[in-house]
């Protein structure tokens, strides 16, 4: 650590050069010129001005990198700023059209969480490498654990590598999913399922080599999985048993993202299917519900989309005991079947149920395909048939209660006398 | 409903100028600290080898690094901060670093690759006066001197020699007619194939100095003039001599230094020749069965004449003068009486360049043997032994393609001709990171010998 410090006052040895700091302050010039028209013009981030402005300032600088080179005085740093702001023009040039082909939520989110960081990673390790040289970087030692010297390298890559393996892999993963589905004609469920095994696989390959890179001690490791083992009989062995689980559903198949699952008595749609719990999506009230894996590993779980996705759908009305059973199954089947979100096969079917106090009591059935459509799709019907059952006739019956007053009791005589 | 850390462009790039701003003001601040208060930080580049040779790395890494202890704790508030590199980067590393106006100010290298640093006009002549330096008596001072300044400054000289397993070779052989004799008998002998380490065994066949010619003379090298008759029959008497050694089983040619050493170490040889900075490690391999002593040349009173290194010191073009100051005041600490005796008694492999300090001969035999030696080798300066350094890898695939009988004598005197001239590309398979610029850029305008 003391030599990362003396190494890092070293370049103050370079800052008092006037060369250097000339050449900071007509790098900071246009910046700040951007920077104020930026916070002037607010531009939104779907504009592309903030692009034109940007290609001004790299302009600026490749000229007074020019100028200052034919003075005969050192322009690299200019050249280098110009350098970094062209490609991160050329990246933001890129996003600005990806948000016209896909889902601009998506972008952003993706851009901001991998893109943005990777470009401030490689930009900064680029100009290091340029002061400084990487490698010579890399190699000051920082502590020593596990009897593995951690260099600078070591613990650079320790702490990015596993964010950059997670949020990178996003991509080629989704790349990769999308052909194969393509190309096998993979259901979504599968599909996703796939996308978070080979996910998994990647971080796993990825935390190996990283393991291997910073040359951890193999006793080290296996005494930090004997320490795990003792935690896992204890205190984290929820935590094990729902990654278990997870897995273990993943090959399964019975809940994977894109899932339509009963939870609680509502159905939801699995969104993810995470080390540790998966996430649903109730969409009675739009919650995300984070289910633990264990749950679904224990306890019975009622899936709308095992082996088709079809629902079976029921609703219950009542007809005077005065109209003809058969022509109320007929309106009842025909009203169903009216409604464009029913399926006609397996067709409408309607039962008598029951002969109530104050009606016939009957039931129809009917098939949906969007298994979380139920509720908006049971209200259709129940107003066709409301409409149906006037126009045909048909009296819904509700209970009466009569209340009947006895009659006041008459005076009593007065007494005599 | 999902809140996830990210983080938002517009923020991000605008903190860029804010940043740039703090160094600015960093920058100024410390300009005003080390103008008023403390005498500052200082950037020292340190090259003495590159890829296989390690040794020479190595030892010189260690030795600065003790110099750089010492001058800080009679210096206090300096800073200096060491970069090494290899060989074969410093010239590209030096050429970025200048771009940036970020050069170091105090560069050790070797004479080649200072000598392109130099001509590339990415190093400063010295600002130290002759009468600075006349006390220290500085040997090879003068190969240097352009005008009243120098344009580098020699540091320290690391010969090469003969190492040998002292129980499989009781003494050293005396001539290169012995060597191959012992050869035969069952010595096993290593041989490299880097033409400035060979270039001893041309001592018997008068090739050294042709070859040296061809190289660097800018009279023959711009002229494009081959070698003259005498001279060819010098170089291909030398060159058949290489075949007929390689075929003896007991001579191995290898490609490095550093694989001849590791030979040694292993006892799988039993004589090498090698630079004096191996010895530390060789001795630490083969104690006292470590000896060494110098080539074998013509006869006893004729040894040969190997090319010595010289590492030496330049001046950065970008620093303060403040910055320049401190720079030229580590680099007479490093040549003081002191400093040189202590770089040459603390790794055995280096031989100081100061005059001042006496090298303990009768105390030391490996120190004899590197005095001895280096007083019939050449010694490299900013015209003499810099291609030599710069075509080194194209050189020794012809010369590994002469000793396999791949190409004739003649065919190679051609080519090595030919490359010296620019008359051809090299046919190299992997030819060295150091630039070899036109003949006419590598030479400085004026001979400094």
């Amino acid at each position: 650590m003391t030599q990362l410090l003396y190494l890092i006052g070293g370049w103050l040895g370079l800052l008092v050069r006037g060369a250097v700091l000339l050449q900071l302050l007509l790098i900071a010039l246009p910046l700040l010129a951007y920077r104020a028209w930026a916070l002037r013009a607010k531009p939104s981030l779907s504009s592309w001005h903030p692009v034109l402005a940007r290609l001004v300032v790299i302009a600026v600088l490749a000229l007074v990198a020019l100028v200052v080179a034919r003075l005969g005085m050192p322009s690299g740093l200019i050249g280098l700023a110009a350098q970094l702001l062209g490609v991160w023009t050329g990246l933001d040039g890129l996003r600005l059209l990806l948000r016209r082909f896909q889902p601009p939520q998506e972008v952003e989110s993706y851009w901001n969480r991998a893109v943005l960081p990777m470009y401030l990673l490689l930009a900064v390790a680029g100009l290091l490498d340029r002061v400084e040289g990487l490698g010579q970087l890399g190699s000051i030692p920082l502590l020593n654990l596990f009897d593995t010297n951690f260099t600078l390298g070591k613990f650079g890559l320790f702490i990015t590598l596993p964010y950059f393996l997670v949020v990178l892999s996003e991509l080629p993963v989704f790349l990769a999913g999308t052909a194969l589905s393509r190309l096998a004609g993979m259901e979504m469920g599968n599909r996703k399922a796939f996308e978070l095994i080979l996910r998994y696989v990647l971080v796993g390959i990825g935390l190996l080599w990283l393991a291997n890179r910073i040359g951890l001690n193999g006793t080290a490791i296996a005494a930090i999985a004997g320490g795990l083992s003792v935690g896992l009989g204890f205190g984290i062995k929820e935590v094990f048993s729902n990654f278990v689980s997870g897995l273990w559903l993943l090959f399964e198949g019975s809940v994977r993202p894109g899932e339509i699952l009963v939870y609680e008595g509502d159905p939801c749609e699995v969104r993810k299917l995470g080390l540790r719990a998966a996430t649903l999506w109730r969409d009675t009230d739009n919650a995300e519900l984070v289910v633990p894996n264990q749950n679904f590993f224990t306890a019975t779980t009622t899936t709308f989309s095992g082996t088709d996705t079809r629902r079976r759908c029921r609703v219950l009305i009542g007809a005077s005991y005065r109209h003809d059973p058969n022509e109320v199954i007929r309106v009842l089947e025909a009203t169903a079947l009216a409604n464009s979100r029913v399926l006609p096969q397996p067709a409408p079917q309607g039962r008598l149920l029951n002969y109530g106090d104050s009606s016939i009591d009957y039931e129809l059935y009917y098939w949906i395909a969007d298994p979380l459509s139920n509720g908006s799709i049971a209200s259709e019907v129940r107003r066709a048939l409301w409409h149906a059952f006037r126009d045909n006739g048909i009296e819904i019956p509700f209970p009466q209660r009569v209340l009947h007053q006895a009659p006041p009791e008459s005076e009593e005589p007065e007494a005599l006398g | 409903m999902k809140r996830r850390f990210q983080l938002r462009l517009p923020s991000a790039f605008g903190s860029f100028p804010a940043l740039l701003s703090l160094a600015f003001l960093l920058g100024g601040c410390g300009a005003r600290q080390l103008r008023f208060q403390t005498p500052g930080n200082l950037q020292i580049l340190i090259s003495a080898g590159q890829g296989s040779d390690q040794l020479a790395q190595a030892s010189i890494q260690k030795l600065t690094s003790s110099m750089v202890q010492e001058f800080m704790r009679v210096n206090p508030g300096v800073n200096l901060h060491l970069r090494f590199v290899n060989e074969a980067d410093v010239v590209s590393t030096l050429r970025e670093k200048a771009a940036l106006g970020a050069s170091p100010d105090l560069i050790i290298t070797r004479s080649a690759a200072a000598a392109v640093l130099a001509s590339d006009g990415l190093t400063k002549a010295s600002g130290l006066e002759p009468q600075q330096l006349d006390p220290l008596r500085i040997r090879f001072l003068s190969r240097f001197r352009n005008g009243n300044h120098f344009r580098a400054l020699p540091f320290l000289l690391q010969p090469n020699l003969a190492c040998y397993n002292r129980r499989r070779v009781p003494t050293p052989p005396a001539t290169i007619a012995e060597l191959l004799v012992r050869a035969e008998s069952g010595t096993l002998v290593g041989l490299p194939l880097a033409m400035d380490e060979l270039l001893w065994t041309t001592t018997g066949f008068r090739a050294g100095h042709p070859i040296l010619e061809l190289l660097d003379e800018p009279a023959r090298v711009e002229g494009r003039k081959p070698l003259g008759s005498v001279e060819r029959g010098y170089v291909l008497a030398w060159l058949r001599w290489l075949y007929r050694a390689n075929v003896n089983p007991n001579i191995q040619f290898l490609d490095s230094s550093e694989e001849l050493v590791q030979r040694l170490q292993t006892r799988q040889l039993d004589w090498i020749s090698c630079n004096a900075t191996a010895i530390p490690r060789l001795k630490r391999a083969l104690g006292k069965d470590l000896a060494v002593a110098v080539l074998p040349g013509v006869d006893e009173d004729e040894p040969a004449e190997p090319m010595a290194r010289l590492l030496l010191i330049s001046f950065g073009r970008d620093s303060t003068p403040v910055q320049r100051g401190l720079a030229e005041r580590f680099a007479l600490f490093v040549l003081n009486d002191f400093s040189q005796n202590n770089l040459m008694v603390r790794a055995i492999g280096n031989l100081p360049v100061n005059q001042n300090v006496i090298v303990p001969v009768k105390a030391a035999p490996e120190l004899a043997a590197m005095e001895r030696s280096l007083e019939h080798s050449i010694v490299p300066n900013f015209r003499e032994g810099v291609r030599i350094r710069l075509l080194g890898e194209p050189l020794k695939q012809l010369l590994k393609e002469s000793v396999y009988g791949e190409q004739s004598p003649e065919e190679v005197l051609t080519a090595i001709e030919a490359l010296a001239l620019g008359t051809s590309a090299p046919q190299s398979p992997a030819s060295e990171s150091l630039p070899s610029p036109s003949p006419a850029s590598t030479l400085p305008e004026k001979s400094f010998r």
